[in-house]
């Protein structure tokens, strides 16, 4: 497309704005691509059950709204049940993962203290296990705890950082602020926490944003934890709602299922959407302006 | 002494300096029915249907009794077996909950439910259910559970394509040979990308079928293998016969359709006219497809060997009791109160997809049900005239074992041989344990 | 304290690491300075002590043990690790479709999401939507809406096929082939490169912009930006990617799950090492030999792990060092 002629005629402008367009062009095809699950997702959520899995068209030749009032209802409890409880739990997995591991990262990153690297390996090795292997012992220490049925399974680990993924993720980012800046900081006569409360964390604002988001994308995306810790169906969260509405035999749920997932997913994009914002933003306010 | 009491004591530290913050986040519902019996009944989807109506008949029970307090704990199938794995090894198993005929065998083998025979006839009289589906919710002669529907092997056949094809479809006995004809003529009639029957080499059922046929079967009654090597590799060679033939899909296209998920199944893709499944996948089949799907018989002998009804009933679902449940009186009364009370059995059976076990329950949904409830009570009617010996309980994993091996020799990998002798050690191993 | 001058020093040290000492060394831990570090990592420590560690410790007990989870555990020693590698050909073909895929995407998956991050990083229009939407595969996660979309393409019916078939080929079913299976699975891996590319992002956004026109003073254009500015200061942000998809990897169950209904098939093609773990704990109620299998995987990721920390110290520069 881009004619060499062109090009020599005017140079700069040009190349910059065939630049753009190319860039555009090729972030516009590489969005297609991701965007079209989600095409098909609500596109499905609108057929009726009989059309969804032999017409495979995005365009739906029958529509059925109908699919997302039964959906929303449920043959048990209706999912705005499911999505506060949803809403409960991912939100204190936000607040306690983003202080938690924090402060367990800025002493990994920052403080010298005996046994730091055993305990950082340790750290590590905690996320090397896979979950299946841990989970009956886990279960039955909570429900010794007599925890089970209640949400403290899901929320109170969360508070106490076993979240080793964000720990590591804010000790790299804090390893790459400049010690300078805490140094200047004890010359003040800032002691540790005083650093951390107003050097670190305002610096280390696209590090909290990152984990954040993903603390309550995970959180409400997680199945195994809810699904053998809250056992009575008015505490279950959305993707065990989606678990009700999987049938292994009947007629009637595809259509509602579908329908409910593609809601499921809402919430979700809403937070990445405000939160990506922060991430651009947070920079500006994080006073690296000396 | 088992690991979990030592971890028991050193977790009461860590309970007791966390305790008082569970006690403010424990659910309402806990708070407040302290003086209450309370009964965990956990259970897995088949319907919205099913779900709907077990919910309501356990509501109804709660309301005529006020001291019980049920709390219904679902999830879909494949997620149920992982929970319910979990909280019985973790010491807290529901009172009472659902199973299938493998995982019944078990939970049975392994003390996890109670045998019922006590309670049966009074409060809870079976004589009027299928006696194969009584049969196979027995462990070791005990019965460890009530099942809950009843169904039973068939092929879901797709009789517009039979119609398209201008093939007929068959008389309901026929033979492993004539299925094999069919599907190769109706391959040949709607191919290419189009297949007459969908692979079921990797399939429990019908391969027991199969084998009853050569007067053997899958299990003896007294769990052990109830074959020879010769009779499992005759069963993947009749596969592969039928992939050389074009009769049934190659291995990839027919790894395509998974086991019994209607989502995948080729004869709601349409490409396939025939699937061999069991009768309560076909409400879910037919509601995905826009053509005409009926129900047939597998084959019931060899050309020249007997022709004989091969055909066992057993329930889908069947309820079975903790061992460690303290309420297993009360539990009983909720069974009886769902299969036996006439206003709890019409609840729990009226529009839940279910076909009831009992005759009287068959027959009083044969004058309300569906379109479909009526073909499929038509169909396990025909298989009552001549009973077959019912199934006989085995291990879990079946049709994981036999997939592998099948796909293996569909796949190139080993010869119908090889995957009779990988399967038989596979099975052997698990059997010993 | 300028932030010229910390943005130069950060310079320095990422060009030329080799000019200085690497580590700080921890001289004279004192009372007063473990007092600090134990208050911020108390949470941590409590969370390890009463709630990590014991169901570790619980899973390496039974991992010497025949446990079926409803029967007390038995004694067994080594056994089960010793039949892991003695008896079990399957054990072997987890390991092999692992490490295949471990080496296939965790590169692509880091590649795309490096190169996307940084077209992002630019002052385009429309960058919100763009990263929302080169998130949102991310998003889906291992819903059953991905499974069935994933079939949508990669099925003998998929689109992919569609469009063979319009040029006369009859295409295999990628996904269910037990020569693509595995590939699917990789692309489908790579296709959800969101969390890492949000993790660039934030790096990115971590460079002081100070830098970058101290580089731009010094005649630097973008390529050696690029090189002597951008990457440098983000080698711990990659070091960190590396590390967790790595570890992720090893550790992938969902994909395989969702679409091989939970089986790892056909014939084992995708038979991934945590779900062959999963079907011995779940299916078959071998949870000693699960958890002896959990343990093994430790030691591989445990491995990889540290060659991985070892590596760091020649390429990972960090800000905080001088």
């Amino acid at each position: 497309m881009t004619t060499p002629s062109m090009l020599t005629r005017k140079p700069k402008r040009l190349t910059i704005r065939w630049r753009s367009i190319i860039v555009h062009g090729f972030l516009i095809v590489g969005a297609l691509v991701m965007i079209y699950p989600l095409l098909w997702l609500a596109s499905s959520s609108l057929k009726p059950a009989n059309l969804i899995f032999s017409d495979l068209s995005l365009w739906p030749s029958k529509i059925r709204l109908q699919n997302y009032v039964d959906g929303w209802r449920g043959a048990a409890l209706p999912f705005s049940s499911f999505f506060l409880n949803s809403f409960i739990v991912s939100g204190l997995a936000v607040v306690g993962n983003v202080f938690a591991c924090s402060m367990v990262a800025y002493a990994f990153a920052r403080l010298n203290f005996v046994f730091k690297r055993t305990l950082f390996a340790l750290m590590m090795l905690t996320i090397m296990l896979p979950l299946h292997a841990t989970l009956i012992p886990q279960y039955a220490l909570f429900y010794n705890l007599g925890w089970v049925n209640t949400f403290l399974p899901l929320t109170v680990p969360k508070f106490l950082a076993v979240d080793s993924f964000f720990i590591f993720l804010m000790v790299q980012f804090i390893r790459g602020i400049p010690r300078e800046l805490d140094e200047a900081a004890v010359i003040d006569g800032a002691g540790p926490i005083r650093i951390y409360w107003s050097v670190i964390l305002p610096l280390l604002t696209p590090a909290l944003v990152t984990t954040a988001v993903f603390s309550f994308i995970w959180t409400y995306e997680d199945f195994l934890s809810p699904l053998v810790y809250l056992t009575s169906m008015d505490l279950y969260t959305v993707p065990q709602g989606l678990s009700l509405l999987m049938s292994s035999k009947g007629a009637s749920s595809w259509g509602p299922l579908l329908a409910m997932s593609l809601l499921s997913l809402v919430p979700l994009f809403v937070v990445f959407f405000v939160f990506q914002r922060r991430l651009i933003e947070g920079i500006a306010t994080s006073g690296l302006k000396g | 002494m088992s690991i979990r009491m030592n971890r028991r004591d050193v977790l009461r530290h860590g309970a007791a300096l966390l305790g008082s913050a569970a006690l403010t986040t424990t659910p309402l519902t806990q708070a407040l029915s302290q003086s209450k019996v309370r009964v965990r009944f956990a259970g897995y989807v088949e319907s919205q249907e099913q779900l709907t109506q077990t919910l309501a008949v356990l509501k109804l029970y709660s309301e005529k009794n006020p001291g019980v307090e049920i709390i219904p704990e679902f999830t879909n199938f494949g997620a149920f077996t992982d929970k319910i794995a979990t909280e019985t090894a973790g010491g807290n198993a529901p009172d009472m909950f659902s199973v299938n005929v493998d995982l019944l065998a078990e939970y049975a083998r392994r003390g996890v439910t109670t045998p019922l025979d006590a309670y049966v006839p009074n409060p809870i009289n079976l004589a009027d259910y299928l006696q194969s589906a009584v049969n196979a919710a027995k462990f070791d002669g005990k019965q460890y559970a009530i099942p809950n529907d009843a169904i039973g092997p068939t092929i879901i056949t797709n009789a517009s394509s039979f119609e398209k094809a201008g093939i007929k479809v068959p008389d309901q006995m026929w033979t492993w040979e004539d299925l094999a004809e069919t599907s190769a003529a109706l391959s040949k009639a709607l191919g290419p990308r189009f297949w007459g029957v969908e692979d079921a080499g990797g399939n429990y059922i019908p391969c027991d079928i199969f084998l009853r046929g050569r007067g053997k079967s899958m299990f003896t009654p007294d769990h052990k293998l109830g074959f020879a090597l010769e009779d499992m590799e005759a069963w993947y060679a009749y596969w592969k016969m039928m992939r050389d033939t074009k009769a049934t899909p190659p291995g990839d296209v027919q790894a395509l359709a998974g086991n019994d998920d209607p989502s995948t199944a080729g004869i709601v893709a349409g490409r396939a006219a025939m699937n061999i499944t069991l009768t309560d996948s076909f409400v879910g089949f037919q509601a995905l497809s826009q053509d005409n799907f009926v129900l047939h018989m597998m084959p019931n002998g060899f050309r020249g060997g007997e022709m004989k009804q091969r055909h066992y009933c057993y329930a889908g679902n069947s309820t079975t009791v903790s061992a460690k449940s303290p309420n297993q009186k009360q539990v009983i009364d909720i069974i009886r109160f769902m299969h036996f009370d006439p206003e709890g059995a019409k609840t729990y059976y009226t529009n839940s997809g279910m076909i009831p076990c009992s005759k009287a329950g068959r027959d009083a949904l044969a004058a309300s049900g569906t379109d479909a409830d009526r073909k499929i009570i038509a169909y396990l009617d025909l298989l009552q005239k001549d009973p077959a010996p019912p199934r006989y309980p085995g291990v879990p994993g079946m049709t994981g074992m036999l997939t592998r091996a099948n796909e293996g020799v569909a796949f190139g990998k080993m010869t119908p041989k090889e995957a009779a002798q990988q399967f038989i050690n596979e099975v052997s191993v698990r059997l010993k344990k | 304290m300028s932030t010229t001058l910390s943005g130069t020093a950060s310079l320095e040290s990422a060009t030329a690491p080799e000019a200085r000492p690497r580590r700080h060394k921890a001289v004279g831990i004192n009372a007063r300075q473990n007092g600090a570090a134990f208050l911020f990592l108390a949470p941590w420590l409590i969370g390890l002590v009463f709630l990590t560690l014991g169901p570790i410790l619980a899973s390496f007990y039974l991992s010497l043990t025949r446990y079926d989870m409803f029967t007390p555990p038995q004694w067994l020693g080594l056994d089960n690790y010793v039949k892991m590698f003695a008896e079990d050909g399957r054990y072997y073909q987890s390991l092999r479709v692992t490490f295949t895929y471990v080496f296939l995407s965790v590169p692509l998956k880091l590649a795309f999401a490096l190169g996307i991050a940084m077209l992002l990083n630019r002052g385009l229009k429309g960058l919100g939507f763009y990263r929302s939407v080169y998130y949102l595969p991310s998003l889906l996660g291992g819903s059953v809406a991905v499974a069935i979309m994933w079939r949508q393409v990669f099925a003998y019916d998929g689109i992919i096929n569609q469009i063979l078939l319009k040029f006369g080929i009859d295409g295999p079913s990628w996904i269910t082939s037990t020569d693509y299976a595995l590939y699917t699975l990789v692309a489908l891996a790579v296709w959800q490169f969101g969390s890492p590319m949000v993790i660039f992002l934030a790096g990115l956004k971590q460079i002081p912009q100070d830098i970058y026109d101290a580089a731009e003073v010094d005649g630097a254009g973008p390529v050696r930006k690029f090189f002597s500015v951008t990457l440098p200061l983000l080698t711990p942000i990659i070091f960190f990617n590396f590390v967790m998809q790595i570890i992720g990897a090893f550790q992938a169950f969902t994909p395989a799950y969702i679409i091989s209904g939970g089986k790892g098939g056909p014939a084992d093609a995708t038979l991934f090492y945590t779900l062959y773990l999963y079907e011995q704990a779940f299916t078959n109620f071998q949870m000693g030999y699960a958890s002896a299998m959990a343990w093994v995987l430790v030691a591989i990721i445990g491995l990889a792990t540290t060659l991985s920390f070892q590596s760091a110290r020649y390429w990972v520069h960090y800000g905080d060092e001088r």
